[in-house]
C-alpha cells in the first residue's frame, strides 16, 4: 500500500463508519512504518481519535423526559380544545384531554386534529397579516400614480382640450406638486385616501372617454351619480382578484411540509 | 485496533423492519398515547444527545430536547415516510437548538479555556470525556455541529447535509477539519497516552 492508497483508504474508512477487515493490518502497518510524517500525523489522529470518541459517546448522561414531553402534550391539547378554533364544528364532541391513555385512543383523530386545528390557526393569523399588507399595497398602488399624474400629466392627456372648469385639472395646474414640498393637506391625507382614490379612478375614466363616445366638449365632466355608493361595485373586480391571489398563496404556504417546525 | 465507527447510540435502529417507525408514526398519529411514549422513549436520547452536545448546559438541553420531541410529535404528519425518521427529527433538534443558542446571545463555549499545552496525561473516562467536550467547545460551530452529528448521531455524511442544508461534500470537508483540529487540541492536553506523537506531526505540516 503506498501513501496515496493509505490516505485515500483511511478518509473512506472515516466517512463511511465503516472498517474493512482485510485493510485493518495493510493501514496500520503503513501508518507506523511509512517515511513521510503526514502519513504518520495522519494516522495517529485516526488511532486517538478512535480511542477517544468512544469514552466521550459513552459520557452522555442518562435522561427520561417521557412524563414532561406528554404532559405538555396534553396540555397543548387542553389549551386548544378551551379556545374556539375557526372552523370547528359546533357539533364537534370532543372533550378536554385530562384523560387516561384509552380514552386518548378511543378518540383516534386527536393528534391530527390538534395538527389541522393549530394549522387552521396559523393560517388566520398568516390571513389576517396578508390582508393588512394587501390593503396597504392596494392604497399605495392607486396614490402614487394619482400623484405621479397630476405632478406630471401624459401626453394624452394634455393633448385633449380639456373643459376649462375642470375642477380636478385646475387645481393640478395651479399647485404642482414638488418632491421637496410636502402635499397640500398631508395631515388629513390618510383620512382622504379611500375618497382621493376613488376621484383618481373616475377622473381617468373620464378623460380616457373616446371623444365619438362622450357627450360634447364644451359640457363638464361629471363622475357617474351616487359614485360614492357605488364604490364598492366599482372596486369588486379588485376585490375578486386580491381574494384568488391570496387563497392560492394561503393553498401553497400551508402545503409546504417544513414551514412551521 | 478500535474504530470510531456508529455512535454509542443505536440511532439507525428504525432501519430494523422490526421497528419500522412509520407504524409508530401512524399509532402517534392516531392518538394513542402508549405510542407517544414509545416515541419518546426510543429518540429522546439522541434528542437529548444533541442538545447537550451543542448547548453545553444540563438544564438548557433537557428543556429543548422536550421542546423538539413536542414539536416533532406535533408535525409527525409532515414527515415524509418513505425517508429516514432520524435525520428529519435530528432537523428539528438543531433547528431548536441553534434558536436556544441565539436566544441566550452567546456561544456555548468556555472561553477562558486554557489551551497551553499541559504536562499531565489524562488517562481517566471522565478525564478524556471533559477533555473532548472542551475541545468541541473551541472549533466551529460548523464543525462542531458536524462532529457531534456524525460521531454522536451517528449520522451520515449524506444526512448530515441534509440536516445542516449543505452539499456533502462541504460536510466532508468539515468533518475532516474537525477531526484534524480535534486532534491537535487533545494533543495539546496531553490527551492521547501513546498516540502522542512528535511536535513535527502538526496539521501545519500537512
Amino acid at each position: 500500500m503506498n501513501c496515496l492508497e493509505f490516505r485515500k483508504e483511511l478518509i473512506a474508512l472515516v466517512e463511511e463508519h465503516t472498517l474493512r477487515e482485510d485493510l485493518q493490518s495493510a493501514l496500520s502497518e503503513h501508518g507506523e512504518q511509512c517515511g513521510d510524517p503526514v502519513c504518520r500525523k495522519v494516522w495517529a489522529d485516526f488511532e486517538l481519535l478512535a480511542a477517544v470518541v468512544p469514552v466521550w459517546q459513552a459520557s452522555l448522561p442518562q435522561v427520561s423526559l417521557e412524563n414532561q414531553v406528554v404532559k405538555r402534550l396534553r396540555q397543548e391539547i387542553v389549551d386548544l380544545d378551551s379556545t374556539p378554533a375557526a372552523g370547528f364544528k359546533e357539533d364537534d364532541d370532543r372533550q378536554p384531554v385530562q384523560q387516561s391513555a384509552p380514552v386518548l385512543t378511543a378518540k383516534s383523530t386527536l393528534t391530527s386534529d390538534l395538527a389541522s386545528r393549530l394549522k387552521d390557526s396559523e393560517i388566520q393569523k398568516s390571513r389576517s397579516s396578508l390582508m393588512a399588507v394587501l390593503a396597504t399595497v392596494v392604497c399605495v398602488t392607486l396614490i402614487v400614480p394619482f400623484l405621479q399624474l397630476r405632478r406630471s400629466p401624459p401626453a394624452e392627456i394634455a393633448s385633449r382640450k380639456l373643459p376649462t372648469n375642470a375642477t380636478s385639472v385646475a387645481v393640478t395646474e395651479q399647485l404642482p406638486l414638488s418632491p421637496k414640498r410636502p402635499v397640500p393637506g398631508v395631515v388629513h391625507g390618510y383620512a382622504r385616501v379611500p375618497q382621493s382614490a376613488t376621484e383618481f379612478v373616475t377622473d381617468t375614466m373620464v378623460m380616457f372617454i373616446p371623444a365619438d363616445l362622450s357627450d360634447p366638449e364644451d359640457e363638464e365632466p361629471s363622475r357617474p351619480a351616487q359614485w360614492r355608493s357605488r364604490l364598492g361595485e366599482q372596486l369588486a373586480p379588485v376585490g375578486n382578484e386580491l381574494g384568488s391571489a391570496v387563497d392560492a398563496f394561503l393553498d401553497a404556504v400551508s402545503k409546504s411540509p417544513m414551514r412551521s417546525i | 485496533m478500535q474504530s470510531p465507527l456508529r455512535g454509542g447510540i443505536d440511532l439507525h435502529a428504525d432501519e430494523v423492519p422490526a421497528g419500522l417507525p412509520s407504524a409508530l408514526v401512524a399509532r402517534c398519529l392516531s392518538g394513542d398515547e402508549s405510542a407517544w411514549r414509545e416515541f419518546i422513549r426510543r429518540y429522546e436520547r439522541p434528542v437529548f444527545g444533541l442538545c447537550l452536545r451543542m448547548l453545553r448546559h444540563r438544564q438548557d438541553a433537557e428543556d429543548v430536547a422536550q421542546e423538539a420531541l413536542v414539536r416533532a410529535v406535533r408535525n409527525l404528519h409532515t414527515w415524509d415516510s418513505t425517508r429516514p425518521l432520524m435525520p428529519w427529527l435530528m432537523t428539528i433538534t438543531a433547528n431548536r437548538c441553534r434558536t436556544a443558542i441565539e436566544r441566550r446571545g452567546r456561544r456555548p463555549i468556555a472561553t477562558d479555556f486554557p489551551i497551553e499545552p499541559v504536562e499531565e496525561q489524562k488517562t481517566g473516562p471522565e478525564d478524556i470525556a471533559e477533555e473532548v467536550t472542551l475541545a468541541l467547545d473551541l472549533l466551529r460551530d460548523e464543525y462542531r455541529e458536524c462532529f457531534i452529528l456524525f460521531y454522536q448521531q451517528g449520522l451520515g455524511c449524506a444526512e448530515i447535509s441534509q440536516v445542516m442544508n449543505c452539499p456533502v461534500g462541504t460536510i466532508k470537508t468539515w468533518l475532516h477539519r474537525a477531526r484534524n483540529e480535534m486532534a491537535d487540541h487533545l494533543r495539546r492536553r496531553g490527551v492521547g497516552g501513546e498516540a502522542i506523537v512528535s511536535p513535527d506531526m502538526t496539521t501545519d505540516s500537512q
